[in-house]
């Protein structure tokens, strides 16, 4: 049960500890949480300084990285403009990147 | 009851509801070196959900008025509400103006009253100790 490879081994029982360990501490973490609120009370929404819950909000993955974006704006609108869409000039980038590639082997 | 009966730590929310910030900046004043309650275990903390206790200041206003109960809801039990300053006791020089809706035990239960215009610091912190007892009282009838 146990596959080696070039870079290491690979053993699905060893994963399957592993799996059940972390799945054993997080179970752990999760049980020393607060047990005394009160369900289906206002207890159970969450905290928006006080106001209402609006139904049908929901935080979208984008708004994850929002800062990011805006902290990186220069660089992406940059890379933005790489992207035309035709796939000539994707076609030319690969051509370049792999001449670069083979300048960079080739010297190294 | 001394400080030294501190049986845990007790986290604090901290809801203005329409304080002139005189006695939010006392409570910033409790937190300094110079009171330092954080080595007592009593800490401020961003969300009613970890309180114990909400530390209540200033007389509250209409638009105030839904969010307090709606925070005072969304604390876990057991919790001690503390009103802080003459504001929130008895709405202060705002008495019966138009846009106040009452003191805030006329909006939710409040168990401690620390009176004063802005209260001092030792003040605030001797009402955190009644809410400390109250909680411990709250606590030992729930396990008996």
């Amino acid at each position: 049960m146990r596959l080696l490879t070039g870079e290491g081994f690979w053993s699905p029982l060893i994963w399957l500890a592993l799996a059940a360990g972390v799945a054993l501490l997080a179970w752990a973490l999760r049980s020393r949480g607060r047990q005394d609120y009160k369900r289906g009370t206002e207890q159970e929404t969450p905290f928006l300084s006080g106001e209402p819950m609006p139904e049908g909000v929901h935080v979208g993955g984008q708004h994850m990285y929002w800062g990011f974006v805006e902290a990186l704006r220069p660089v992406i609108d940059g890379l933005r403009a790489f992207h035309t869409g035709m796939v000539s000039d994707y076609v030319t980038w690969l051509v370049v990147m792999l001449a670069v590639v083979f300048l960079v082997v080739m010297l190294s | 009851m001394r400080l030294s009966s501190f049986k845990r730590a007790l986290w604090v929310y901290h809801l203005p509801t329409g304080s002139c910030n005189g006695c939010d900046i006392e409570i910033v004043a409790a937190l300094t070196p110079r009171y330092d309650v954080e080595r007592f275990g009593i800490m401020l903390v961003g969300t009613p959900r970890h309180a114990d206790v909400l530390l209540v200041t200033g007389t509250v206003t209409r638009p105030m008025a839904d969010r307090v109960r709606r925070i005072y809801e969304q604390t876990p039990d057991p919790k001690a509400v503390l009103s802080v300053g003459g504001c929130g006791s008895t709405s202060g020089v705002f008495y019966e103006s138009y846009n106040v809706a009452g003191p805030i035990d006329e909006i939710i239960p409040v168990d401690v009253y620390v009176p004063g215009c802005p209260v001092r610091p030792e003040a605030i912190i001797d009402g955190v100790v009644k809410a400390v007892a109250k909680l411990e009282g709250l606590e030992a009838g729930e396990k008996a």
